[in-house]
Order: structure tokens, then sequence, then C-alpha cells
């Protein structure tokens, strides 16, 4: 069996991966298309070798595992790489291709959003400029911080935060509209899987339904219990006063 | 309510008078005055500031000239159209071609005056468009006023890119809250302070663009 898992960048999908790394059915191939900490994408590249990617070959890799009966495999895929087997002919409207291939296949798929997306939008861009997205390959740098290297407010940061929160938005909204079709579809926020008292049992609604109880506790260092110091939360309150959002600064 | 929407209409009046008392006397352009300015005394002080009025209702000898706010394809454009005593008829292409559930294209299904003043004209061929942006001296001072039904987003955002503008007024702007999300941001980038009222708001350059 295989399992997609969307989500946009910074929705807890690498931790959550982790949590059902002791079962023994269970195989994480990490994101799909990157060479990220739980990635495959050098492997994904080697398979399309010497094709140029195209969504026939990622099917034909697809099928490959599903053939193994005893392994679930896990496959992160990250929004803004639903549109990459995209023909260039392809209707501005249309969905992406490979969603609609997810679709069609019925596999389990697992949608994870972000109930706060200033949250997600402030972990990005803290991950882009320190270049640490998983914290266990630099846990042991003292002082490898990125919040730690500025810690005025900064404005202009500040204003891409709020932007790119707004852009993880629309990104959930469309794959939501797009997955509505799904049969085999389990949608949950990263806050009920994380952040939350029901988080544990919430986890556990994901693992028994993907048929694993061996369920880890998850690594929740990284999960912020504040604002960044580049971060201006007062220039946020401004920004936000009055509209649907400003309780993301809650 | 009232009290908010006051409070901008005042700062757009003070920020106009401010800059006229000074050295930057700027030039006052009204998009979209479809009461012909009637109300203009809430944000114009009767000082030496060039006003220029365009609008798309606006009848011939009012001082007004007529125009279209025409949003297509993303682009937010306007159109002058001749002030003849007939009334033309290719500015109803400009309202046909704005974004869905806008004010200005219930304006078809509108009332009274505006909508006998529809009904009777169709469109016959397109027009040149000239972009809001490009209204007014360049290099002279500018405060917009919108009054544009539903587009103020889409306009505003495109004039707080310019160097010259210094104010920008919304009257009874229709934004949704990402779209006052965004324009805030962009407001905050170019160097502009703004307030917002339940469907008004006014963005002032506080500094030069950075």
């Amino acid at each position: 069996m295989i399992i997609f898992c969307l989500a946009g960048v910074r929705s807890g999908t690498t931790a959550l991966a982790r949590c059902f790394h002791a079962s023994p059915a269970f195989v994480n191939l990490g994101e799909v298309f990157y060479n990220a900490a739980d990635g495959m994408g050098e492997y994904v590249k080697k398979w399309e070798h010497p094709d140029r990617p195209s969504i026939s070959r990622f099917g034909e890799f697809l099928d490959f595992l599903r053939a193994d009966a005893e392994h679930n495999y896990w496959l992160d895929i990250k929004f803004h790489d639903l549109n990459r087997f995209n023909p260039p002919q392809l209707m501005v409207t249309a969905p992406p291709v490979l969603l609609q291939m997810i679709v069609k296949s019925g596999d389990p798929t697992l949608l994870i959003g972000r109930a706060n997306p200033l949250r997600a939008a402030v972990s990005r861009v803290q991950a882009q400029r320190s270049g640490i997205y998983h914290l266990e390959r630099h846990e042991d740098r003292p002082g490898h911080d990125a919040a730690g290297a500025d810690p005025a407010p900064d404005r202009a940061l500040t204003i891409e935060a709020i932007r790119t929160a707004l852009e993880t938005k629309a990104d959930l909204q469309f794959v939501e509209g797009h997955l509505r079709a799904h049969r085999n579809l389990f949608r949950v926020d990263y806050e009920a899987l994380f952040s939350c008292p029901e988080a544990a049992a919430n986890r556990a609604a994901v693992g028994a339904w993907i048929g694993t109880d061996a369920i880890r506790e998850p690594d929740l260092r990284k999960v912020s219990s504040g604002w960044p110091d580049w971060f201006d939360r007062e220039l946020s309150a401004r920004v936000l006063e009055g509209t649907a959002s400003q309780w993301w600064l809650s | 309510m009232v009290a908010v929407m006051t409070s901008i209409y005042t700062r757009m009046h003070d920020a106009i008078a401010a800059m006229d008392a000074g050295q930057s006397a700027c030039q006052v352009i009204l998009v979209g005055v479809n009461d012909q300015a009637g109300s203009a005394h809430w944000r114009i002080p009767a000082t030496g500031a060039t006003v220029l009025k365009f609008d798309a209702l606006a009848k011939p000898g009012s001082g007004v000239t007529r125009a279209v706010v025409h949003n297509h394809a993303g682009i937010i454009s306007f159109f002058e159209i001749d002030t003849s005593e007939t009334p033309p008829a290719d500015w109803i292409r400009g309202i046909s071609s704005l974004r869905p559930e806008s004010n200005a294209q219930n304006l078809r299904s509108g009332s009274g005056h505006d909508r006998a003043f529809i009904s009777a004209h169709r469109v016959s061929y397109p027009v040149a468009l000239t972009p809001v942006r490009s209204l007014g001296t360049p290099g002279v001072p500018k405060f917009f006023i919108l009054d544009v039904e539903g587009m103020d987003y889409d306009i505003a955002l495109d004039l707080l890119t310019m160097d010259d503008v210094v104010g920008i007024g919304c009257e009874h702007a229709l934004m949704s809250s990402d779209e006052v999300i965004l324009l805030r941001c962009t407001a905050i980038e170019r160097g502009f302070a703004f307030e917002f009222g339940d469907e008004d708001a006014v963005f002032l350059r506080e500094t030069a663009c950075p």
C-alpha cells in the first residue's frame, strides 16, 4: 500500500511520519522529489533517468511500490510539487495532473493543513534564513539559531511572513477543492496533530487509518511556543486588525 | 461607524490641506465621483489644489470628465470618452468586464438614473485603455480619491507603487480580508501610513520609497 501525504511546507509531515517508524510495515520514503532529511529525491531522479520526468514514469514507480503488499509506503508530496508533471499546454484552470492521478488512484491520502498559516509562514521564513529545516542535523551546534542572529524586529521579514501565510492558505484551499472527489481522504490540521490536548489521540487515529498502533511520541522541540525575535507582532497586529485573520496572532 | 468614516475623511482633508500649506501642493484626482463631487467638501479643502474629476456617469458640462474604470484580465485601466451631449456607448464595455460580484457589475441591474442610462446604451466598439496611474501630471505629487465600487483594492495596489503618489483615499471600498491584508503589506513596504474604517480607507505617504 502507498499513502500520499500532501501538505504545504512546514506542516509537520516529517515529524508525523517519524511517529510511525516503530512499525515494521511502515516505510517512510519522505519527500518524494527532494533530498530532505527524510527525502528520496535522488532515488526518483535515478528512476526517471534517462527520460525527462513524466507522470507515466512516476506512475510506474508507484505501481512498483503497490506491488509490495507487506509494506506501507509513505510518500510526502508538497503542494508546490503537485504541478511538476503538468504539460505546458495544460489550461490554467485545470487541476495539476499529479493531483488528478492521486484522486483517481484512490490510494489513502492524508491532507495536512495549517489552521494558523502565519505560524507555518514564520517557520518557513526562519528555516529559509537558517538553512535548518529539520532539527536533528544541527541540534548539537550551539548558537546555530536564526532567531538569535537578528534579535530586533524586522519589518520586511514580518511582511514577507504575512504574505507567505496568505499564499499558504490559498494553496490549501486550492488542493482541498480538488481533493473533494477523493474516496479515501484523511484531512487534518497540524495543530490537531501537535499542539492541542487531543494531539496524541489524533495521531493515534491517523496511525489506525494506516494500520499501525506502534506510535512514537513526536519530537516537539520544533513546535514553537512563541514568535521569533525578528517577527514584529505589533506591526502584524496592525496589518491583520479587523480582518478574519487577526486571530493568527493569538 | 459614522465617527470612523468622519475620521478618515478628515484625514484626507487635513492631509491635502497640509500639502497645500507647505511646499508640496498636490493634484487631487477624484475617480468615480458618481455624486458629481457633491460630497467633495468632505475631503477636499477650498485651497489652491488642482482638482481633476473623472466619472462614468457624469453629465456633460458638470466639470467632470466622463470615464470608465476598467478591470480586465487583472489590468486596471481607465479610459476617457467624449463629453459631448450624446452619451457615448462604449463605456458599457468597461462595466461588463469588471470582476464578478463587484458592486459595479451590479450597476447593470441598478435602479433609477443609472439603470436607465446603462440600458439605453450598448457596446459598439473597443476603445483604447489608459491606466488610472497615468492620470495627472507625471512627477507632480498626486492624491487619488477613489469611489470605484469594488475595485479600490486593485487600483490602490497599483497606485501605491508609484513614487509621485502621496495619498490615496478609498470610499465605500468593498475589499475582502485578504485584500485588506495585502494592501496594508504593500502600503508598509512603500512607506505609507494607513487607516481603515468599515468601508473606507486612507493611505498617506510617510517616507520616501525604500
